[in-house]
Formats: C-alpha cells, structure tokens, sequence
C-alpha cells in the first residue's frame, strides 16, 4: 500500500467520466500499437530504400 | 562541512504541494524535498525516472546538495537551474502554450513507463528557457494508483486543452482568462466560448465537450477516500487517454487576428541605413554594459533583440501584439534559440500579482530589475496612445532596470504625427529638453546619440542609486 500525496482535486466527474471512457482510449492505443506501428516500420523500410538509391 | 541553509526566503507560490517547497539562499534557488516525498524521491531516481527526462531535456537540471535528518524523517536539498526569467500562461502566444502542453503529455507519457505519473498539470510547472519549454517542478510526480484514471486530467484540460480550443476557434486573446482563474480556464466557461465546429474533431468532442456534461456530478464517496491504493501498472487506456490528448492538439492553429505592428517595419518607417546605424550603436552601448539579463520593451517581432542578443546572456522581448510576438517564438522555436523569451504584455497595464495573498503569481516589476531595459521607438505610444505622463513612465521605467537605452522621437517625426492623429490633445509640449529634464531626476545621463537621417536621438541613462 502507498500514499497519495495529491493536493489538488482531481474532480469526481472527471475521475467518473475517465472510468467511462477507460475502455475507448485502451481499445485506440492498441489499435494504433498493434496497426500503425507495424504499418510504419513496412514504410520505414521503404523510405530507408528510397534514401539508399538516392 | 555541511552548509546550513535558511530556509526562510521561501518562494511565495510554493505553498500547495507539501512534498516540498522552493527557498532562495544567497540568490540562489533551492528547493526542499519533505520527509514525506524523501523516498518516493530516492525511488523514482533509482527507477531511472529523473534520468531519462533530464537526459531529453525535458526537465530541469539539478543536483542534490544536502540531506538532513529531521524529526519527521530524512529530508533532502536539491539545486535546481535558475530561470532567467520567470514567465506566465497569461504572458504566452497560442504556440507557447501549444509547446508547453505538449512537453506535459510527452512527460505523463514517460512517467507512465515507470508505473508513475504527473500528479498536477499545471502550465505554472513549465517555464521558457528562451523558445524552449521546460519541466520545472521536480517533485511532480507520483506512483500510478490503482484506478485507471489520470488525477491530473481535469487541470491539463483546464490549464491547456480548453485555453487552446479557445484560442484557436474563438480569439487568442481569451487566454487572459487565466489572470482570473488560478487553475485554468472552467471547463463549463470554455464550453460556452468554443464554437460548435471545434468539436468537429472526436478527441476534442471527448474531451471538452462530453468531459464537461460530467463535471456536474456529485462526488462519490469512493473518490474522496482514495488516499491509499497498492501500486499498479498502467492500463493500455492510461496510454491512450495521452495519445488521445496529444491528437487533439494535433493541426490546432492560432486563429489569425489583424496586425498593424507586423508590419512595422515595411514602408516607410525604417530606412535600411537607420536601421543599421541604430543596431550598431546599441551594439557598442552594450559590449561596454554586458548586461546579464536585457529587457526589450515594444519590441514589435524582435529584431534588434536579436541583432544585438549576443551582447546579453539572456533577453525577454515584450510586445502587446500578440501576432507579432507569435511570429517571433515561432522563428526563435525553429533557429532552437535558448537566449531570447518573446513575451506578450501591455506595458500600459502590465501582469499583476495574482494568486494568495496577490502574490503566488508575481507581477512583472516584481520579477525585475533587470540589468539593462531598452525603449525603441516606445514612449510616443505610451505618452499618447495611453496618455501616460512623463513623469510616471520616468517612475516606471527607474523601478525596472539598472541602465536605460532609451530612443526620443521629436513631436514632428512622421511616426509620432500618424499615432496623434486620433488624440485630441496637443503634443508639442514634448521637447528633447523636457525629456532629458524628467529622466535626469531619477537617472544620469551617460550618453547622447542622433541617429543620423533622421529626427530621433538614442539616450543613455543610469540608474542613479546605481552609478559606476
């Protein structure tokens, strides 16, 4: 167990509303870790080719 | 030996985090480390956390100095950089506030790899060193609790995303909001200054828009007895709710406003060789004064404060056009310029102190004097568009710096006749003779220079408690 030295108010609603969305903003960064990152490392590739010729 | 610090000159805006406190000890800053933030301190730095964020640049620099053993624990001393100057949200352009909401959430984003986080996120922790940001409240940070939720998240929407959205649909000028809200622009304000198109974006809708309709609700009793909660990793939503955060500021830009300053110096105003004459002689008023820290009042997009910036360590730029001290962070942020800060500020109604006690926030002669204060082509705008008399602009100008180089323009110069055109008041009574005459009461006059095909004379004035 720790202690929370937080001072300022996090807001009730925003912790709520945080907890609501939780599960949207996990499901996006996976998205992106699991699409985009492999989606940029094809095209990296590419550029890293493109810049070899050149 | 150890060194024994008074602890007395605490900084008045370092009250609210009882993990410590910042202290000045023969001008120098310190802060203090409490016994309650000692371990959480020690443990962090073993985690690599301070580390990796110093070695980004992202946060301060500083070393530790000195423990203590105190009653309540070990207590411990750091050194952090000083802060040339200290400057305020209220005083940024819409991109310096942009580039400090990013540097927070490319820090939370960090934090969050070391099952930490920012546990405030408040613009007042980042200041300018020049056109970059910096991180400067090292005791920020806190382990991640055992909810999923940001506790910071609130103030970064009200420190930065609602002030930005503001600022870039409605009027950049809303940000002097913050001068009457301490913690940020309400979320409840902004939602009635955004427009509807600005929710056009989803991560915007989401966090402005829908994060408002919740703010209404009455607090739980779980979320006030969350004190104490086992330490976890962060979810995949803790990451997404920063890559969420960031894409809302992704291609926000400043809403464009009319502009008569930035374009100053096209036309007739500046003729080449004028311009480079006057530069060469503040060039040489300098070399000899090498001033530590430079102010340079009504500096429209700071040109001669970069034409002369090498003879300063460090300048702070101040103009009342919001354009053109936004055009000029943008060309110092892409030069990586760390010597000059644009600030934006009316000098006729200069930052106050705000905060506690009027004096959390300081006011900008609080945070002088400065070494050398410089005033081109300035006091004709103040002494008619604002009709400031003389003898106070004499008063302001002795209580912020040491020397003056200040420029006299002659009631007939064609700048000064365009500005009277819309004041009624008759302005020829503003001789050369009554200038000299109310500044030589509180300053010594050092030098004299015309500027050569032209009307106006550059002047040089010492303070007179501190003549050399």
């Amino acid at each position: 167990m720790i202690n929370i030295l937080a001072y300022i108010d996090p807001g009730s609603g925003s912790l709520i509303f945080q907890m609501l969305i939780a599960s949207l903003m996990g499901m996006m960064f996976l998205f992106r870790k699991f699409f985009t990152a492999p989606l940029n490392f094809i095209a990296s590739i590419f550029r890293k080719r493109k810049t070899r010729r050149k | 030996m150890n060194q024994h610090y008074t602890k007395q000159h605490r900084d008045l805006s370092s009250f609210r985090d009882p993990a410590g406190y910042i202290f000045y000890h023969d001008n120098e800053v310190y802060r203090f480390i409490s016994p309650d933030y000692y371990e959480k301190y020690k443990n962090f730095k073993t985690l690599g956390l301070y580390q990796e964020l110093l070695d980004k640049g992202y946060l301060i620099p500083f070393e530790e100095i000195q423990e203590e053993s105190l009653a309540e624990g070990k207590a411990l001393i750091i050194k952090p950089s000083k802060i040339p100057f200290i400057s305020y949200p209220y005083e940024w352009t819409f991109s310096q506030l942009k580039e400090a909401a990013k540097l927070t959430l490319d820090i939370q984003k960090i934090a969050l790899k070391y099952d930490t986080q920012l546990k405030d996120a408040s613009s007042y922790n980042i200041q300018f060193i020049g056109s970059k940001p910096i991180f400067i409240d090292t005791l920020s940070f806190e382990y991640w609790t055992g909810d999923i939720s940001w506790r910071a998240y609130k103030q970064f929407c009200q420190h930065f995303l609602a002030p930005l959205t503001i600022c870039s649909f409605c009027d950049p000028r809303v940000k002097a909001l913050f001068i009457s809200n301490l913690d940020g622009i309400p979320l409840d304000l902004a939602k009635q200054l955004i427009p509807k198109k600005a929710y056009l974006h989803p991560s915007r809708f989401l966090h402005l828009w829908l994060h408002e309709r919740f703010q209404k609700l009455k607090p739980l009793k779980q979320h006030l007895t969350q004190q104490t909660l086992s330490n976890r990793k962060p979810s995949s939503a803790a990451y997404g709710l920063v890559e969420s955060l960031l894409s809302s500021l992704k291609h926000m830009k400043r809403k464009e406003e009319k502009s008569v300053w930035k374009t100053y110096y096209q036309g007739d105003s500046y003729q080449e060789e004028a311009f480079k004459e006057k530069k060469n002689i503040l060039e040489k008023l300098l070399s000899n004064l090498k001033p530590k820290v430079l102010w340079d009042l009504g500096s429209n997009e700071g040109f001669f404060t970069e034409a002369i910036s090498k003879h300063s360590q460090y300048a702070v730029a101040f103009d009342f056009d919001l354009t053109c001290i936004e055009m000029m962070y943008n060309r110092l942020r892409n030069q990586r310029n760390e010597t000059i800060l644009p600030i934006h500020m009316d000098l006729a109604n200069p930052s106050p102190g705000i905060g506690w006690d009027g004096k959390e926030r300081k006011g900008v002669i609080e945070r002088g004097p400065c070494d050398v204060a410089m005033a081109l082509a300035l006091i004709h705008h103040l002494i008619v568009s604002s009709n400031i008399p003389l003898n106070k602009l004499v008063e302001f100008f002795k209580n912020i710096c040491r020397d003056l180089i200040i420029e006299y323009i002659p009631p007939f110069d064609p700048k000064f006749k365009q500005i009277c055109q819309t004041n009624p008041l008759d302005f020829s009574f503003f001789t050369e003779e009554m200038f000299v005459e109310a500044f030589s009461k509180s300053f010594v006059m050092k030098s004299r220079i015309p500027i050569s095909q032209s009307s106006r004379v550059l002047y040089h004035f010492q303070s007179k408690g501190d003549q050399t």
